[in-house]
Protein backbone atom coordinates (compact mmCIF):
# COMPACT_ATOMS: atom_id res chain seq x y z
CA UNK A 1 0.00 0.00 0.00
CA UNK A 2 2.69 2.61 1.26
CA UNK A 3 4.65 1.25 -1.98
CA UNK A 4 1.71 1.91 -4.20
CA UNK A 5 1.50 5.35 -2.85
CA UNK A 6 5.09 6.60 -3.24
CA UNK A 7 4.56 5.06 -7.10
CA UNK A 8 1.83 7.70 -7.24
CA UNK A 9 3.66 10.19 -5.67
CA UNK A 10 6.61 9.51 -7.84
CA UNK A 11 4.53 9.72 -10.75
CA UNK A 12 2.93 13.39 -9.93
CA UNK A 13 6.43 14.80 -9.10
CA UNK A 14 7.82 13.24 -12.32
CA UNK A 15 5.18 14.78 -14.48
CA UNK A 16 4.10 17.76 -12.36
CA UNK A 17 7.43 18.99 -12.09
CA UNK A 18 8.19 19.63 -16.10
CA UNK A 19 4.85 20.82 -16.26
CA UNK A 20 5.12 23.62 -13.69
CA UNK A 21 8.41 24.41 -15.41
CA UNK A 22 6.62 24.78 -19.11
CA UNK A 23 3.22 26.17 -17.72
CA UNK A 24 4.80 29.38 -16.24
CA UNK A 25 2.12 31.81 -17.83
CA UNK A 26 2.49 35.57 -18.45
CA UNK A 27 -0.87 36.84 -18.71
CA UNK A 28 -1.18 40.05 -21.05
CA UNK A 29 -1.34 43.28 -18.97
CA UNK A 30 -4.44 45.24 -19.87
CA UNK A 31 -3.54 48.06 -17.67
CA UNK A 32 -0.37 49.10 -19.26
CA UNK A 33 0.85 49.92 -22.83
CA UNK A 34 -0.66 50.97 -26.39
CA UNK A 35 1.19 51.72 -29.26
CA UNK A 36 3.15 55.24 -30.25
CA UNK A 37 5.07 56.77 -32.36
CA UNK A 38 8.05 58.33 -31.65
CA UNK A 39 11.05 59.87 -33.38
CA UNK A 40 13.32 56.91 -33.60
CA UNK A 41 17.16 55.83 -34.25
CA UNK A 42 15.45 53.95 -37.45
CA UNK A 43 13.20 56.34 -39.33
CA UNK A 44 11.52 53.37 -40.98
CA UNK A 45 10.74 51.99 -37.24
CA UNK A 46 9.23 54.84 -35.56
CA UNK A 47 5.91 53.33 -33.77
CA UNK A 48 5.39 50.23 -31.62
CA UNK A 49 3.21 48.51 -34.02
CA UNK A 50 6.26 48.34 -36.80
CA UNK A 51 7.76 45.86 -34.34
CA UNK A 52 4.82 42.99 -34.93
CA UNK A 53 5.48 39.76 -34.93
CA UNK A 54 8.45 40.84 -32.82
CA UNK A 55 8.85 40.76 -28.86
CA UNK A 56 10.27 43.63 -27.73
CA UNK A 57 12.58 44.69 -24.83
CA UNK A 58 11.51 48.00 -23.92
CA UNK A 59 13.15 50.48 -20.99
CA UNK A 60 12.81 54.33 -20.26
CA UNK A 61 16.16 56.34 -18.79
CA UNK A 62 18.17 58.98 -20.20
CA UNK A 63 21.96 58.80 -21.24
CA UNK A 64 22.99 61.17 -18.79
CA UNK A 65 22.42 58.59 -16.25
CA UNK A 66 25.54 57.87 -14.83
CA UNK A 67 24.47 54.65 -12.79
CA UNK A 68 21.04 53.45 -12.85
CA UNK A 69 20.26 53.56 -16.45
CA UNK A 70 23.69 51.89 -17.93
CA UNK A 71 23.20 49.05 -15.50
CA UNK A 72 19.86 48.20 -16.42
CA UNK A 73 20.63 48.58 -20.31
CA UNK A 74 23.57 46.06 -19.59
CA UNK A 75 20.89 43.77 -18.13
CA UNK A 76 19.03 43.98 -21.32
CA UNK A 77 22.11 43.38 -23.26
CA UNK A 78 22.58 39.65 -21.67
CA UNK A 79 19.47 38.86 -22.21
CA UNK A 80 19.89 39.54 -25.93
CA UNK A 81 23.36 37.82 -25.88
CA UNK A 82 21.97 34.91 -24.05
CA UNK A 83 19.23 34.83 -26.79
CA UNK A 84 22.03 34.85 -29.35
CA UNK A 85 23.43 31.83 -27.58
CA UNK A 86 20.66 30.01 -29.16
CA UNK A 87 20.79 31.55 -32.68
CA UNK A 88 21.16 34.77 -34.16
CA UNK A 89 17.64 34.16 -35.40
CA UNK A 90 16.06 33.84 -32.01
CA UNK A 91 18.08 37.23 -31.36
CA UNK A 92 16.11 38.96 -34.07
CA UNK A 93 13.21 37.83 -33.30
CA UNK A 94 13.21 40.14 -29.99
CA UNK A 95 13.39 44.13 -30.42
CA UNK A 96 15.30 46.05 -27.67
CA UNK A 97 14.10 49.62 -27.32
CA UNK A 98 14.89 52.09 -25.23
CA UNK A 99 12.74 55.36 -24.57
CA UNK A 100 14.43 58.81 -23.48
CA UNK A 101 12.18 60.92 -20.53
CA UNK A 102 14.75 63.82 -21.32
CA UNK A 103 14.29 64.46 -24.88
CA UNK A 104 15.99 67.83 -24.09
CA UNK A 105 19.30 66.12 -24.11
CA UNK A 106 18.48 63.23 -26.00
CA UNK A 107 18.48 63.75 -29.51
CA UNK A 108 18.17 60.63 -32.23
CA UNK A 109 21.55 61.52 -33.05
CA UNK A 110 22.78 61.27 -29.47
CA UNK A 111 20.50 57.90 -28.49
CA UNK A 112 22.44 55.79 -31.72
CA UNK A 113 25.82 57.13 -30.48
CA UNK A 114 24.90 55.96 -26.93
CA UNK A 115 22.76 52.65 -27.97
CA UNK A 116 25.32 51.22 -30.20
CA UNK A 117 27.53 50.61 -27.94
CA UNK A 118 24.88 48.10 -25.60
CA UNK A 119 23.94 46.06 -29.11
CA UNK A 120 23.84 46.79 -32.65
CA UNK A 121 19.75 46.29 -33.17
CA UNK A 122 18.82 48.68 -30.20
CA UNK A 123 16.56 50.96 -31.73
CA UNK A 124 16.03 54.41 -29.15
CA UNK A 125 13.64 56.90 -29.30
CA UNK A 126 12.95 60.24 -28.11
CA UNK A 127 10.32 63.42 -28.70
CA UNK A 128 8.47 66.23 -27.87
CA UNK A 129 8.67 66.04 -23.20
CA UNK A 130 4.81 66.10 -24.45
CA UNK A 131 4.84 63.27 -26.53
CA UNK A 132 7.62 61.43 -24.66
CA UNK A 133 5.45 61.44 -21.15
CA UNK A 134 2.47 59.94 -22.61
CA UNK A 135 4.20 56.98 -23.64
CA UNK A 136 5.79 56.74 -20.00
CA UNK A 137 2.49 57.45 -18.31
CA UNK A 138 1.05 54.69 -20.37
CA UNK A 139 3.66 52.08 -19.40
CA UNK A 140 3.40 53.67 -15.27
CA UNK A 141 6.87 54.81 -16.19
CA UNK A 142 7.05 57.52 -13.38
CA UNK A 143 10.22 60.22 -14.04
CA UNK A 144 10.90 63.79 -11.88
CA UNK A 145 13.92 66.00 -12.77
CA UNK A 146 15.26 66.26 -8.88
CA UNK A 147 15.98 69.27 -7.02
CA UNK A 148 20.25 68.62 -6.47
CA UNK A 149 23.16 70.91 -6.59
CA UNK A 150 25.05 68.03 -8.45
CA UNK A 151 27.34 69.16 -11.33
CA UNK A 152 25.95 66.81 -13.07
CA UNK A 153 22.77 69.09 -13.89
CA UNK A 154 19.58 67.60 -13.81
CA UNK A 155 19.11 63.97 -12.59
CA UNK A 156 15.94 62.16 -12.38
CA UNK A 157 14.49 59.80 -9.83
CA UNK A 158 12.61 57.44 -11.86
CA UNK A 159 11.40 54.17 -11.95
CA UNK A 160 13.58 51.34 -14.08
CA UNK A 161 11.63 48.56 -15.37
CA UNK A 162 12.16 46.26 -18.36
CA UNK A 163 9.10 45.69 -19.94
CA UNK A 164 8.31 42.26 -22.18
CA UNK A 165 6.12 42.72 -24.73
CA UNK A 166 4.46 40.10 -26.79
CA UNK A 167 4.33 39.81 -31.07
CA UNK A 168 0.63 41.93 -30.60
CA UNK A 169 3.04 44.69 -28.76
CA UNK A 170 0.99 43.73 -24.91
CA UNK A 171 2.74 44.27 -22.09
CA UNK A 172 3.10 40.52 -20.55
CA UNK A 173 5.81 41.17 -17.59
CA UNK A 174 7.95 43.92 -15.53
CA UNK A 175 11.46 43.20 -14.61
CA UNK A 176 13.40 44.86 -11.61
CA UNK A 177 16.84 45.30 -11.38
CA UNK A 178 17.42 42.85 -9.08
CA UNK A 179 15.23 39.95 -11.37
CA UNK A 180 17.97 37.35 -12.54
CA UNK A 181 19.03 37.10 -16.32
CA UNK A 182 17.88 33.19 -16.42
CA UNK A 183 14.62 34.60 -15.38
CA UNK A 184 14.18 37.44 -17.99
CA UNK A 185 15.86 34.62 -20.66
CA UNK A 186 13.09 31.90 -19.16
CA UNK A 187 10.61 34.86 -19.79
CA UNK A 188 11.36 35.64 -23.35
CA UNK A 189 11.58 32.27 -24.59
CA UNK A 190 8.17 31.49 -23.09
CA UNK A 191 6.81 33.94 -25.53
CA UNK A 192 8.87 32.90 -28.73
CA UNK A 193 7.21 29.47 -27.97
CA UNK A 194 3.51 30.73 -27.90
CA UNK B 1 70.38 78.77 -1.41
CA UNK B 2 68.47 77.20 -4.06
CA UNK B 3 69.68 73.79 -2.89
CA UNK B 4 68.51 74.03 0.10
CA UNK B 5 65.33 75.78 -0.46
CA UNK B 6 65.00 72.32 -2.96
CA UNK B 7 65.89 69.86 -0.51
CA UNK B 8 63.28 72.04 2.29
CA UNK B 9 60.32 71.56 -0.56
CA UNK B 10 61.20 67.77 -1.58
CA UNK B 11 61.44 66.95 2.59
CA UNK B 12 58.30 69.16 2.84
CA UNK B 13 56.65 67.41 -0.30
CA UNK B 14 57.95 63.37 0.98
CA UNK B 15 56.25 64.56 4.81
CA UNK B 16 53.25 65.66 3.64
CA UNK B 17 53.06 62.50 1.13
CA UNK B 18 53.96 59.82 4.09
CA UNK B 19 51.34 61.53 6.48
CA UNK B 20 48.41 61.25 4.18
CA UNK B 21 49.56 57.68 3.18
CA UNK B 22 50.05 56.76 6.40
CA UNK B 23 46.39 58.31 7.57
CA UNK B 24 44.50 56.25 5.06
CA UNK B 25 43.82 53.19 7.47
CA UNK B 26 40.81 52.11 5.13
CA UNK B 27 40.68 48.98 2.63
CA UNK B 28 39.43 49.47 -0.90
CA UNK B 29 39.39 46.30 -2.80
CA UNK B 30 37.37 45.15 -6.13
CA UNK B 31 37.24 48.46 -7.25
CA UNK B 32 36.53 49.13 -10.94
CA UNK B 33 34.97 52.13 -12.97
CA UNK B 34 31.78 51.74 -15.17
CA UNK B 35 32.72 52.46 -19.15
CA UNK B 36 29.94 54.16 -20.78
CA UNK B 37 29.47 55.38 -23.88
CA UNK B 38 31.85 58.09 -25.42
CA UNK B 39 29.06 60.14 -26.22
CA UNK B 40 28.01 59.98 -22.09
CA UNK B 41 29.67 62.57 -20.06
CA UNK B 42 29.00 60.51 -16.58
CA UNK B 43 30.06 57.77 -15.46
CA UNK B 44 30.42 55.79 -11.67
CA UNK B 45 33.01 54.05 -9.79
CA UNK B 46 32.35 51.09 -7.38
CA UNK B 47 34.71 49.27 -4.62
CA UNK B 48 34.29 47.62 -1.68
CA UNK B 49 35.48 50.07 1.08
CA UNK B 50 36.20 48.67 4.70
CA UNK B 51 37.33 49.96 8.03
CA UNK B 52 39.78 48.35 10.08
CA UNK B 53 39.98 50.66 12.78
CA UNK B 54 38.19 51.10 16.34
CA UNK B 55 37.17 54.58 15.34
CA UNK B 56 34.10 55.88 12.62
CA UNK B 57 35.65 57.32 9.49
CA UNK B 58 33.78 59.65 7.12
CA UNK B 59 34.21 59.98 3.32
CA UNK B 60 33.74 63.19 2.46
CA UNK B 61 34.60 63.58 -1.22
CA UNK B 62 36.78 61.99 -3.95
CA UNK B 63 39.07 63.45 -6.50
CA UNK B 64 40.02 62.60 -9.76
CA UNK B 65 41.90 64.09 -12.67
CA UNK B 66 39.50 61.61 -15.28
CA UNK B 67 36.38 63.91 -14.33
CA UNK B 68 35.57 67.89 -14.36
CA UNK B 69 33.52 67.35 -11.08
CA UNK B 70 33.54 63.93 -8.62
CA UNK B 71 30.53 63.45 -6.07
CA UNK B 72 29.25 61.29 -3.51
CA UNK B 73 25.83 59.93 -4.73
CA UNK B 74 23.41 57.02 -3.32
CA UNK B 75 20.82 55.69 -4.91
CA UNK B 76 17.57 55.36 -3.21
CA UNK B 77 14.58 53.15 -3.73
CA UNK B 78 11.57 54.62 -2.87
CA UNK B 79 8.57 52.36 -4.04
CA UNK B 80 9.27 51.79 -7.64
CA UNK B 81 11.08 55.58 -8.09
CA UNK B 82 14.94 55.18 -8.10
CA UNK B 83 16.77 58.50 -6.68
CA UNK B 84 20.10 59.68 -7.48
CA UNK B 85 21.00 61.64 -3.88
CA UNK B 86 24.27 63.57 -3.45
CA UNK B 87 26.09 62.55 0.09
CA UNK B 88 27.79 65.32 1.95
CA UNK B 89 29.35 62.79 3.94
CA UNK B 90 29.19 58.92 3.96
CA UNK B 91 30.13 57.51 7.57
CA UNK B 92 31.73 53.89 7.55
CA UNK B 93 31.54 52.35 11.49
CA UNK B 94 34.20 51.45 12.67
CA UNK B 95 34.92 47.42 11.24
CA UNK B 96 32.56 48.14 8.69
CA UNK B 97 32.35 46.95 5.09
CA UNK B 98 30.59 49.18 2.40
CA UNK B 99 30.11 48.42 -0.60
CA UNK B 100 29.51 50.84 -3.40
CA UNK B 101 28.01 49.18 -6.28
CA UNK B 102 25.05 49.49 -8.76
CA UNK B 103 21.77 51.11 -7.80
CA UNK B 104 23.91 51.91 -4.25
CA UNK B 105 26.31 54.03 -2.91
CA UNK B 106 28.65 55.41 -5.88
CA UNK B 107 31.10 58.18 -6.66
CA UNK B 108 29.77 59.79 -9.64
CA UNK B 109 32.06 60.70 -12.60
CA UNK B 110 30.75 64.06 -13.37
CA UNK B 111 31.78 65.34 -17.30
CA UNK B 112 34.82 62.98 -18.48
CA UNK B 113 37.24 64.97 -19.92
CA UNK B 114 38.24 61.95 -22.40
CA UNK B 115 35.99 58.77 -23.36
CA UNK B 116 36.72 55.91 -21.14
CA UNK B 117 38.76 52.86 -22.43
CA UNK B 118 38.28 49.32 -21.48
CA UNK B 119 40.87 48.15 -19.14
CA UNK B 120 42.50 52.06 -18.55
CA UNK B 121 43.38 52.60 -14.86
CA UNK B 122 41.68 55.16 -13.25
CA UNK B 123 43.34 57.19 -10.40
CA UNK B 124 40.78 58.03 -7.80
CA UNK B 125 41.53 59.58 -4.13
CA UNK B 126 39.08 59.21 -1.37
CA UNK B 127 38.99 62.30 1.01
CA UNK B 128 37.87 61.79 4.68
CA UNK B 129 36.62 63.98 7.55
CA UNK B 130 40.03 63.41 9.63
CA UNK B 131 42.41 64.93 6.77
CA UNK B 132 43.51 61.33 5.50
CA UNK B 133 43.30 60.46 2.19
CA UNK B 134 43.26 56.92 0.38
CA UNK B 135 44.54 56.70 -3.87
CA UNK B 136 42.99 53.69 -4.93
CA UNK B 137 43.59 52.93 -8.84
CA UNK B 138 40.25 51.28 -10.49
CA UNK B 139 40.06 49.69 -13.80
CA UNK B 140 37.39 50.36 -16.51
CA UNK B 141 35.37 47.73 -17.50
CA UNK B 142 31.61 47.35 -19.04
CA UNK B 143 29.14 45.85 -16.63
CA UNK B 144 28.91 42.69 -16.26
CA UNK B 145 25.05 43.16 -15.74
CA UNK B 146 24.55 45.39 -12.87
CA UNK B 147 24.55 43.10 -10.06
CA UNK B 148 27.87 41.42 -9.07
CA UNK B 149 28.13 37.66 -8.49
CA UNK B 150 28.54 38.17 -4.97
CA UNK B 151 25.60 40.73 -4.59
CA UNK B 152 23.27 38.22 -6.20
CA UNK B 153 24.08 35.25 -3.87
CA UNK B 154 23.43 37.88 -1.01
CA UNK B 155 19.81 38.61 -1.81
CA UNK B 156 18.58 35.28 -3.30
CA UNK B 157 15.37 36.44 -5.19
CA UNK B 158 11.42 35.62 -4.17
CA UNK B 159 8.48 35.48 -6.33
Amino acid sequence: MIARWLACGGMVALLGWPLLLVAKELPVNTRLGGDFQLQSTVAAQDQLSDFKGRLVLLNFGYTSCPDVCPMVLSRMTQVMNALEEDSKETRARVQPLFVTFDPARDTVERLQAYLQHFGKDFIGMTGTPEQVADVAKRFGVVYLPQKSDSAAGTLFAHSDYIYLLDDQGRVRALFGSKDPIDEMVDAVESLLDE
Amino acid sequence: MLNLKKILSVLLFWTVAAVAWAGSAVEVTDGWVRWVPPVSENSAAYFTLHNPTDKPLELVSASSDVARAVELHNVIKTGDLMSMQKQEKIGISAHQTLQFQPGSYHVMLIGLKKPLEENQSVSLTLHFADGTTAPVSLTVRKDAGGKSGADEHQHHHHH
